[in-house]
């Protein structure tokens, strides 16, 4: 009983690591998700003139944290409101200057004729590329950080308590 | 439609302060007082309707212009370039939105259209019946006459043929009739307008173009056309005419004098059996006489 008591609390020491450097993790895939869909919009309008819904309708996010803020912001369009830091209300993760990079992005989506919206789509997509960047170098020194410090906390109570 | 692209402040007023049946354009400009024009009479739109004092009009703002584009583009404002170029685009019920701004031209060519300013946009009212005072004029035992609807800008040329056309399918006078349908004002953006069952539409074409694929393609009756103006409409008017094909048409012109004296028409003149003459005088669709092809009044109403 002993033994499974600080297995226990080893395990909820690492998930708690493991829970902190998902946060690493998940920042950089909405980053890296976003240029996809940059990139997505840009052929898209390019080649098809496609509309803005339908091109959102047929991403497929593989960041969570994007598909909220996705369907916080068609759903802004859909109800005649301006967009706003409204679409980041279920998305915890974006520091203040990070929100303003996208809220720009969105704020100017479809309102530009082809050569401006594609020139505009360019411009966040650097931005997002030196996010992208600095989201790197974020997870690589905390991502795999937290979750051996978790493990280590765990073991650690564990020695003392034996 | 036009709810979803005017926004909920502008619709309600327009749908519930006053009869929107009446409304026949609503027109926007940067910082100026909105102006609705209904039954052909120009008032202010204030909260509470229609206002005579401009001190309680509504004003248009640049962002409400906007994002009345942004909207009726679908939120996709890139996607509707071709429009822009031609100055305005047309709803899914047939309103269409005339835009100004900044014309972007390069070697001539316009480019795009951006930076915009005002909107005008004109609501298609189906009127029924509102053709057929003439009617009787216009349809005799050998046929449709090829006539020319005459009237100055917004008093009822439009709705007027629409109306024909749907006449003739009401006493199934089952002619094949092609609508060339250039800026989607006579059946909608997606023939939601009624035409009757009798007609088929090319849309978005221009006139030159419409009549020679329209009449290789769907070997049709009547041709029916909207604001025939410049040296293209005309030849194209003439093809038709001697491939043997009606032509029922419309044209800008405040009277029977402004008629003739247009640039053009002489070529025209032998074309068309009758005339009609629309006014603004009792509102849009005031029919004011119908002559024959030596302009002698068949028919006036007081």
């Amino acid at each position: 009983m002993k033994y499974f008591l600080l297995g226990v609390i080893v395990f909820i020491c690492g998930y708690i690591g493991y829970g902190l450097s998902k946060f690493y993790i998940a920042r950089l895939k909405l980053f890296t998700s976003l240029i996809n869909f940059s990139e997505k919009l840009d052929t898209d309008i390019n080649f098809g003139k496609a509309k803005l819904l339908k091109i959102i309708e047929e991403f497929n996010s593989n960041s969570k944290e994007l598909k909220k803020i996705l369907d916080s912001y068609t759903l802004c369009l859909n109800e005649g409101k301006a967009c706003s830091e409204e679409i980041f209300k279920d998305v915890k993760i974006l520091k203040d200057e990070e929100k303003h990079v996208i809220l720009c992005f969105f704020s100017e989506l479809g309102k530009l004729d082809v050569y401006n919206q594609t020139k505009q789509i360019e411009n966040s997509k650097i931005k997002f590329q030196e996010i992208v960047n600095s989201c790197t170098e974020e997870k690589k020194k905390y991502g795999t950080l937290y979750l051996k410090l978790g493990i280590i906390l765990g073991l650690l109570i564990a020695l003392i308590l034996f | 439609m036009l709810g979803d692209v005017l926004g909920d402040k502008l619709y309600t007023i327009i749908t519930t302060k006053f009869n929107y049946g009446n409304l026949n354009e609503l027109r926007l400009r940067m910082d100026k007082p909105i102006v609705a024009f209904v039954k052909g009479q120009a008032y202010f739109l204030g909260e509470n309707g229609l206002v005579t004092s401009e001190s309680s009009a509504l004003i248009a703002t640049k962002q409400m212009i906007e994002d009345i584009i942004f909207r009726a583009s679908e939120f996709s404002v890139y996607s509707i370039n071709e429009e822009l170029k031609k100055g305005f685009i047309v709803l899914k019920g047939g309103e269409r939105l005339g835009i100004s701004g900044t014309l972007v031209v390069e070697n001539g060519e316009i480019k795009t259209l951006n930076n915009f300013t005002s909107i005008n946009i004109r609501i298609p009212h189906e009127i029924k019946n509102c053709s057929l005072d003439a009617f009787s004029f216009l349809v005799d035992e050998e046929g449709v006459k090829n006539t020319l609807i005459i009237s100055p800008p917004g008093a009822g040329k439009t709705t007027f043929i629409r109306d024909f056309v749907n006449q003739l399918s009401i006493r199934n006078l089952s002619y094949n009739v092609l609508i060339i349908d250039e800026r989607g004002e006579i059946a909608g953006d997606k023939m939601e307008l009624n035409v009757g069952k009798f007609a088929d539409v090319l849309s978005f074409s221009d006139k030159k173009t419409g009549f020679m694929q329209g009449i290789r393609a769907m070997n049709p009756h009547i041709i029916v056309t909207d604001e025939i103006g410049g040296e293209e409409d005309i030849k194209a008017v003439k093809y038709a005419g001697n491939c043997g094909v009606k032509i029922i048409a419309t044209i800008h012109a405040g009277n029977l004098e402004e008629l003739k004296a247009k640039e053009g028409f002489q070529d025209l003149k032998n074309t068309f059996d009758r005339y009609v003459l629309l006014s603004k005088r009792n509102g849009p669709g005031t029919i004011e006489g119908v002559y024959n092809e030596n302009f002698s009044r068949l028919a006036v109403w007081r």
